[in-house]
């Protein structure tokens, strides 16, 4: 049976009062997740920065644009394609000082604050990865994550930057890989090889991911990658020539440990 | 003596006829008184015959008694109650008329009238010997019983210690199947830890399996 207006607000009221908290106290914490969430990301959905609330009831993000605190700008393929956002939200300046005002000085990251620089090629793409996160996040499948943008300032050469990374209450960090177009060739090579980098304890480096889920809504990309995991599977390794050729270098196999660290999801 | 002498006078008388050839009638009568003189010399001769044989009878019996005599005297009075008066006045009278004793005769008595008390002697140590073993020692029904008893005894000690060895025998076989079920137990233990670490690690591996693939459902 659902619950009415007045029960979840009653049941929010207690919840708060258990935590030691006033509901100006909450609203506080919940804009700062919101802008945080725009600012570790780079960018974000309407949809998605309304799910950053937790709660069921909508309209944070448009709070937040009203309040100048986010930028609202209009997607090109918006509302053409159903997968795709109509808008996309970023930080004006006042929120980003409003976020840089709260943050420690190691996680002060560049913020591009023109909204036209976001990559609209990868819309689907980036909020595929936004969208499971909060939701691993919100369900309590997850502890922490880091997105692309906080991964790229310590990111190794060789070795895979993923789509996101997500730390789970065991300490275990799981990378997800979002794969809507197909690789061939050298890059899946260098696909396969900078997972398998990542992957792998090497020397006294401990692997960056202990797990990775690639995800992807073709069965074709799926059964492909999957074969090209597999452990023994050979993986070439390029290298340009001369006259800026890329040729194959050597030839490497897929490891044994590989298997049982690879998981595969298949997406509408 | 008398018989070699009538023998003599016979042989005599028989060359004389066979010398003299006196006429039939005369020696006819001659021959009988010479037969009634030999008849009377024969009767002489058989009563000579006889003293001779009663003095031969008397004196070997004062030989005996002065043997007798002598035996007991030179058994110092050791066996008074072997040698009576009696016969010790008679031989004492005889030895002094010069009867000798001894002999063959003297010494067996002396032997006897030795081992007589011997015998006694032995007799009696063997009746008190008996005697005393009978009195000491548990009679033969008892001691029968007794030897029953021990050799009963003996026979159940050996079955007793048949069934002690056997039953070391099964104790050290038990001991060592009981050494080796707990070396076996140990070995288990060992292997159920084992499988039991290996359980946990394929449980937490699997835990952390369904913690991956949970995160697969963000994407749903």
């Amino acid at each position: 049976m659902a619950k009415t207006g007045t029960e979840l607000l009653a049941e929010q009221r207690a919840e708060l009062k258990a935590q030691g908290k006033t509901t100006r106290q909450l609203g506080r914490e919940r804009i700062y997740f919101a802008l945080d969430w725009v600012y570790r990301w780079g960018w974000s959905s309407p949809s998605v920065v309304d799910m950053t609330t937790g709660a069921a009831r909508r309209g944070l993000c448009a709070k937040l644009v009203k309040a100048g605190l986010l930028i609202e700008t209009k997607t090109a393929a918006g509302k053409i394609l159903e997968d795709l956002p109509s808008k996309i939200v970023t930080l004006s300046e006042e929120g980003l000082a409003y976020i840089e005002k709260h943050k420690e000085e190691q996680e002060l990251m560049e913020y591009p604050l023109n909204p036209y620089r976001v990559n609209q090629s990868l819309l689907r793409h980036d909020l595929l990865a936004q969208r499971a996160t909060i939701k691993n996040l919100l369900e309590g499948k997850i502890q922490s994550f880091k997105t692309p943008r906080e991964l790229s300032d310590k990111s190794l050469k060789g070795v895979k930057q993923p789509d996101v990374l997500w730390v789970n209450e065991a300490g275990r960090r799981i990378a997800a890989e979002v794969e809507l177009s197909a690789k061939f060739g050298r890059k899946l090579d260098d696909f396969v090889w900078s997972i398998v980098l990542s992957l792998s304890q090497i020397g006294d480096r401990a692997p960056l991911f202990d797990r990775c889920i690639v995800v992807s809504d073709s069965d074709a990309i799926i059964k492909r990658y999957r074969a090209a995991f597999r452990p023994g599977a050979t993986v070439h390794r390029w290298i340009k020539n001369n006259q800026s050729h890329w040729k194959i270098d050597k030839t490497l196999n897929v490891p044994e440990y590989i298997q049982g660290k690879m998981l595969w999801q298949k997406i509408d | 003596m008398a018989k070699n002498r009538l023998i003599a006078l016979a042989c005599m008388l028989s060359l004389s006829l066979t010398l003299g050839g006196c006429d039939t009638a005369r020696m006819k009568l001659t021959i009988e008184q010479q037969n009634a003189q030999i008849e009377q010399q024969q009767d002489q001769i058989a009563q000579q015959q006889k003293q001779i044989e009663g003095l031969e009878q008397m004196h070997d019996e004062q030989e005996k008694l002065a043997t007798e005599f002598n035996a007991c005297e030179s058994l110092g009075g050791v066996m008074e109650i072997l040698c009576p008066a009696q016969v010790l006045e008679r031989g004492e009278k005889a030895a002094q008329e010069g009867y000798a004793g001894g002999g063959i005769f003297f010494y067996s008595l002396v032997a006897a009238k030795l081992v007589v008390p011997l015998i006694l002697a032995m007799v009696a140590y063997f009746g008190l010997t008996l005697g005393w073993l009978r009195l000491i020692r548990p009679e033969r029904k008892k001691l029968k019983a007794a030897k029953d008893v021990i050799e009963q005894s003996e026979a159940r000690s050996r079955t007793a210690e048949a069934r002690a060895e056997r039953a070391d025998i099964q104790k050290a076989k038990i001991e060592r199947e009981a050494e080796q079920a707990r070396r076996d137990l140990a070995q288990l233990h060992e292997q159920i830890d084992m499988l039991r670490a290996e359980l946990s690690e394929l449980e937490r591996e699997l835990d952390e399996k369904r913690r991956d693939l949970d995160l697969l459902g963000g994407f749903s």
